[in-house]
Formats: C-alpha cells, sequence, structure tokens
C-alpha cells in the first residue's frame, strides 16, 4: 500500500485540507489505486492562521478517533478509514528564518552592496520589504517564490523526502490568486522535479504528481490597513495561469482548476487568528479533486486539465441535483451517510444510549460506553465539526445547500431536492433507522471492539438506508 | 395434552371449585372420562403465541424494546385470556343439576362439589395466570430472533 503525500500551501491549502477530513470522515474512498494513508503537510508560515490551526485541530480530532478503530478484512465500516499520518509535528513544515522577521531582514539587506540593494528596491516595495513573515506574504507571490525557495533547506523537507516510497504519490494544493499557494506551487513543483540533491530524487522525480489550483471564489471587503486588495486577485490569477502554461506542462500528471464567478466578501485581514473563513463548496470540490486524483493512474509526463462542472442553470444556490452523477455517489453518497449519523447523534443522543436500543446489546457496558472519551470526540465530530462545516458552505456564497438543517428532526427530509421513498414498513422516521441499526449490528464483526462495533453498525445501517430511501 | 394443562390448571383450582375442575376433568359424562382441559388449556396457548409473536416479530418496534412494554402485552394476553377462559366455560353449557348428580353417582351419593355462575370467573382469573406463564416462556423461547426487541423484558445474557 502506498501514501499520499498533500502539501497544502497557504490558507486555501487548509481549508481544502479540512474539507478532505470531512470527507475522508464520511468514507470517501481513495484507495483505489493502493493509496492507503494520506499525509498532509501545510506549507504558510502564518502559523497562527485561524484556518490552519482549525484544519490542524480538525485533523487531530480525525486522528484521534481514528487511532481507537481497528480495520480488519471483517470490518466493513469505512467511516474514517484512510490513515491520516502526521510525519510531521502539527502537519505543519517549518519554514527556516522566517519567525518574527521582517522580509527585509529575511533577505539580509542590510548586508548587500549598494548595487544590490537598488536593485531589491526596485523589485520589492517599501510595504513588500516591511512585511512580517509570521502573516505569510499578504498576497504577494514575489515575497513568496524568494522566501519558499528555501524550502528543500528545511529539516522538515528532509523527513518528507526520506519517508517517501516506491508508489506513493504527491499532491499540492494552491491558490493562484493570494501570495504563499501563487509562489509556492511552482516552486515545490520545480523542487520535486528537478532538485536531484534531494534524497529519494529518483523515486520523487518518477512519481505521479497533482495539484488543485484554485482561482479566485472570494472577495475581501475595502481595507486601508490591509496589504491584501482582491481587486488584483483576476490580474494575478491571469499572470499565474501564463505562467503555468509555459513551465508547468510535463512536469506534473494532472492539474485541476476549480473555479467559481459568484463571490462572497469577506472581512479582509492581515493573515492571523482573525484570518478564519467559512467552508466553501470550492474548497469541497477541490479537495474532491484528490480523490479522483489518488483513484486514478496516471502516465508520468503527460499533463492532463481538468476542470469541474455542474449542471446547467445553477443559480446562488447548489443542491444534490446540480451535481453529476459520479459526484453524486462517489462524494455526496458518503456524505449524506455521515450527515444521517451525526443528525441521529445531535437529535436523538438520549435514545441511541439507552438499552432500548437494541443494537447496544452486544456493547460492552453501555453505559459507560457512551460516556467514554471516545464516544465524546466521535460525537463532537460529528455534531460540532462536521454539520459545522455543512452549516459553514450553507451560508456561504456560493450557497451549497445539501441538507436542510431545519428538518433535522425527520431524518429522510433532510437532503434538499430529494424526496426519501416511502417504505412498506410499519416503522418511519427514526424508528426506521433504529429497526435497520437493530438489523446491521447483527451483520457487524461479532469479535471486534465496541468502538468498532458503533461505527461499523452505524456505517451499514446508512449505507442501506441511503439506498432504501434515496435510491443511491 | 390435557394431562399437562389439567395439572396446570389444578394449581388454582381453589380458585374456580373442585366441581368445575372436575367437570373440566371428567366432561360432562363422567363415566366417559373425556378432559376438556386440553381444549381451553391449547386456546390460551395458542393466543400467547399469538400476542407473543405480534410483539416480537409483527409490532417489533425499536422503542418498545423494555420491560414495560412486554408488561403491557403480557397483561393484554392475560386480560385477552381471562376473558376467553371466563366466556369458554360459560359457553359449555353445563347442566349443573345432571353434572352434580352423575358426579354424585360417581361420589357415593354425597354431593361433594358444587358449581356457581361465579365459579365461571374464578376460571377466567385462573386462565389469565396460565397464560400468563405460557407468555413468559414463550417470549423466553422466540425473543433472541426478534430484531428490535430481543431484549425485551430484559437480557438474560450477554448474546454473543
Amino acid at each position: 500500500m502506498s501514501k499520499l503525500y498533500i502539501f497544502a500551501i497557504g490558507g486555501t491549502g487548509s481549508r481544502v485540507l479540512r474539507s478532505l477530513t470531512m470527507l475522508l470522515a464520511s468514507g470517501v474512498d481513495m484507495s483505489a489505486k493502493g493509496i492507503d494513508t494520506i499525509v498532509p503537510i501545510i506549507i504558510d508560515p502564518d502559523f497562527g492562521n485561524a484556518d490552519l490551526t482549525r484544519t490542524v485541530d480538525t485533523l487531530r480530532k480525525y486522528c484521534k478517533i481514528r487511532e481507537n478503530l481497528s480495520f480488519s478484512a471483517s470490518n466493513r465500516n469505512k467511516f474514517f478509514r484512510e490513515k491520516i499520518s502526521d510525519v510531521l509535528d502539527g502537519y505543519r513544515f517549518n519554514l527556516l528564518n522566517t519567525n518574527s522577521k521582517l522580509f527585509s531582514q529575511f533577505i539580509n539587506i542590510a548586508s548587500m552592496d549598494r548595487e544590490n540593494q537598488a536593485m531589491t528596491k526596485a523589485l520589492f516595495s517599501r510595504g513588500n520589504l516591511d512585511s512580517n513573515m509570521n502573516v505569510g506574504f499578504k498576497g504577494n507571490p514575489n515575497i513568496g517564490s524568494v522566501v519558499l525557495n528555501q524550502i528543500v533547506e528545511s529539516p522538515d523537507f528532509e523527513v518528507f523526502a526520506n519517508g517517501f516510497s516506491k508508489g506513493d504519490k504527491i499532491f499540492i494544493i494552491s491558490s493562484i490568486f493570494g501570495g504563499t499557494g501563487a509562489s509556492g506551487f511552482p516552486l515545490l513543483l520545480k523542487t520535486l522535479r528537478t532538485n536531484k540533491k534531494i534524497q529519494n530524487f529518483a523515486l520523487i522525480n518518477q512519481s505521479e504528481i497533482g495539484a488543485v489550483t484554485v482561482l479566485p471564489y472570494f472577495a475581501l471587503k475595502s481595507n486601508v490597513d490591509s496589504a491584501v486588495d482582491s481587486s488584483t486577485f483576476i490580474s494575478k490569477a491571469k499572470s499565474a495561469l501564463a505562467y503555468y502554461e509555459d513551465n508547468i506542462a510535463g512536469q506534473i500528471e494532472a492539474l485541476y482548476f476549480v473555479a467559481d464567478d459568484i463571490y462572497n466578501n469577506y472581512e479582509n485581514v492581515d493573515g492571523g487568528e482573525n484570518q478564519k473563513n467559512d467552508a466553501h463548496l470550492i474548497e469541497l470540490l477541490s479537495a474532491s479533486s484528490i480523490v479522483d486524483f489518488s483513484n486514478k493512474e496516471h502516465k508520468i509526463g503527460d499533463t492532463k486539465n481538468f476542470e469541474f462542472g455542474l449542471k446547467d442553470s445553477v443559480s446562488e444556490e447548489v443542491s444534490f441535483n446540480d451535481f453529476y452523477d459520479t459526484f453524486q455517489s462517489d462524494v455526496l453518497k458518503p456524505m449524506i451517510q455521515l450527515v444521517l449519523f451525526s443528525n441521529c447523534f445531535k437529535n436523538q443522543k438520549s435514545f441511541i444510549k439507552s438499552g432500548t436500543l437494541n443494537a447496544n446489546r452486544r456493547i460492552d457496558n453501555y453505559k459507560d460506553f457512551y460516556n467514554s472519551p471516545f464516544v465524546k470526540d466521535l460525537e463532537s465530530f460529528l455534531c460540532n465539526e462536521f454539520l459545522g462545516w455543512l452549516g459553514e458552505m450553507n451560508r456561504n456564497i456560493r450557497h451549497l445547500h445539501l441538507c436542510e438543517f431545519d428538518k433535522s428532526l425527520k431524518p429522510f427530509d433532510v437532503i434538499k431536492g430529494i424526496h426519501s421513498k416511502k417504505l412498506f414498513s410499519t416503522k418511519s422516521g427514526y424508528n426506521l433507522f433504529f429497526d435497520r441499526l437493530n438489523r446491521e449490528e447483527r451483520h457487524c464483526d461479532r469479535t471486534s471492539k465496541s468502538n468498532d462495533k458503533l461505527v461499523e453498525m452505524y456505517y451499514l445501517a446508512t449505507k442501506c438506508l441511503v439506498q432504501e430511501k434515496f435510491n443511491f | 395434552m390435557g394431562k399437562f394443562f389439567g395439572d396446570l390448571y389444578d394449581l388454582f383450582e381453589a380458585m374456580f371449585g373442585q366441581g368445575l375442575a372436575q367437570y373440566l376433568w371428567y366432561g360432562p359424562h363422567p363415566a366417559n372420562q373425556i378432559n376438556l382441559y386440553w381444549k381451553i388449556g391449547l386456546l390460551s396457548l395458542i393466543i400467547s403465541i399469538c400476542v407473543a409473536v405480534l410483539f416480537y416479530y409483527v409490532i417489533n418496534h425499536p422503542r418498545c424494546n423494555t420491560w414495560w412494554w412486554w408488561s403491557i402485552f403480557l397483561a393484554a394476553n392475560s386480560f385477552i385470556n381471562f376473558i376467553v377462559g371466563w366466556q369458554w366455560i360459560g359457553s359449555q353449557n353445563i347442566d349443573v343439576q345432571n353434572c352434580m348428580s352423575e358426579l354424585n353417582e360417581l361420589a357415593g351419593g354425597q354431593y361433594s362439589y358444587a358449581v356457581s355462575p361465579t365459579d365461571y370467573i374464578s376460571f377466567g382469573w385462573a386462565n389469565f395466570f396460565v397464560s400468563m406463564f405460557f407468555f413468559i416462556v414463550i417470549s423466553f423461547m422466540i425473543k433472541y430472533w426478534s430484531r428490535n426487541c430481543s431484549s425485551a423484558p430484559f437480557r438474560i445474557l450477554k448474546t454473543y
């Protein structure tokens, strides 16, 4: 089995990684071509960026839940199945010499001779030179291309290169309209393809590399105190695309482009703990490109470009029916399974923890079990992280209105635009859910631990219910 | 079968009296020795099986997997059988005088037993308790295979 290294560059990289974590929790399959471990590596000098810290927190919660589950051949659960490995401390890539430094200090302008200083001042504005590296490159790829050029010298890069094995793949997430991602992606790709000094260069050079380039999908409110101006996003994106056209082709196997022409106006902050944007549909689609890349085989050196399309006549609101069949079955179906699981925990908490639920009969000391740290972590992930993430996408622009949150008490009316089928059964609503849960519990691996039994029975029950009620 | 049911009902003989018990052991014509217990016993057993199957397999509701829901069905079964027992014995058209005469002859000329209409109700109560026993036994025989209610009224063993 192989690993998929994911370099998430900048704030967009972190947010896409967060969406990918939710997809993995839903059980979206990434193992069609032998990938069984995801290794996220976040490259962002802005360590205090709330988008980044939130993603790291989500990744940690995912891993904490997963380490309490086992996935034997007899266990059919797919929720949390994919392993996420933290080869770097906190999934973060340490950039050398960026901590609490101005860009001018980083390039050591003071030690340059007069001619070089003049050249540097011609290339970088006063604002650029006075930029604090702690908050990223503030939409300035010219700074990023200098700072990130030393990426290969970091000990963390050595950790990555040493751990790289035959069959492993690499994926790079970046935005094209900011600073960190726009500059980091081509530099990183160049390093991976051409820098012969790195460990395992032969393997890395011959590995499949994919990337998603996120084009502008939000705007920023006008803020005179901020160094970032969203009116430059389009022109920056155009310049970067022109550069990619000439320099990327042939070095990468799959290049995904995701974009939108309806923007939400985010608060304009210079990184740090105030940069905490709601999850966005574009980030989910970008995450799905990683799934697509992982599940396909790519011919080395043959660059293929991909775009994501929705069905026609899509308005500001996107719902289940606006996606094509493959996306519905590969991505949305597992998500809906996890929505059913999460809503059940959220709305029927007291019942599912009681002895009345027959499925609990094979759980050792179910009363203690439902108060265990594992169940609390799981419940928190489902009800706060996952449903919260869906809620963010719902209120963002363009809205992803996948679920009806106000109808959460009716479990099968949750999918916007989809009417659940009536079944020939004496049970309906959550009673039907519990009936299927009690049925599927009998098919679970009886020798497994309570943690595994719990998640497996919910996986099997929701799988059966989405088939019966929605014909997925 | 008649003996099995007869022995079971005899546990409650004090409730409905020896006269009725003798009638049920030997039938309207004691000389023929026709045991009538099997009829009411089998009827109660079938009703109890039906109610238990209804609870565990037809209704089989996820929220009924509790001792008190099971108790409601136990009570319903017992009440049905109380009515059935009372009405069944009433429908036998026992010729009390004739019956007692024949009994009298068998008993050597003594009027040892008496049957009164209140014994019919008492027999209904006996049937109530017998069917309760049937329901409990049947419940524990069939509950394991119920999808939603196999833990009602309670779990006997850890089921794996």
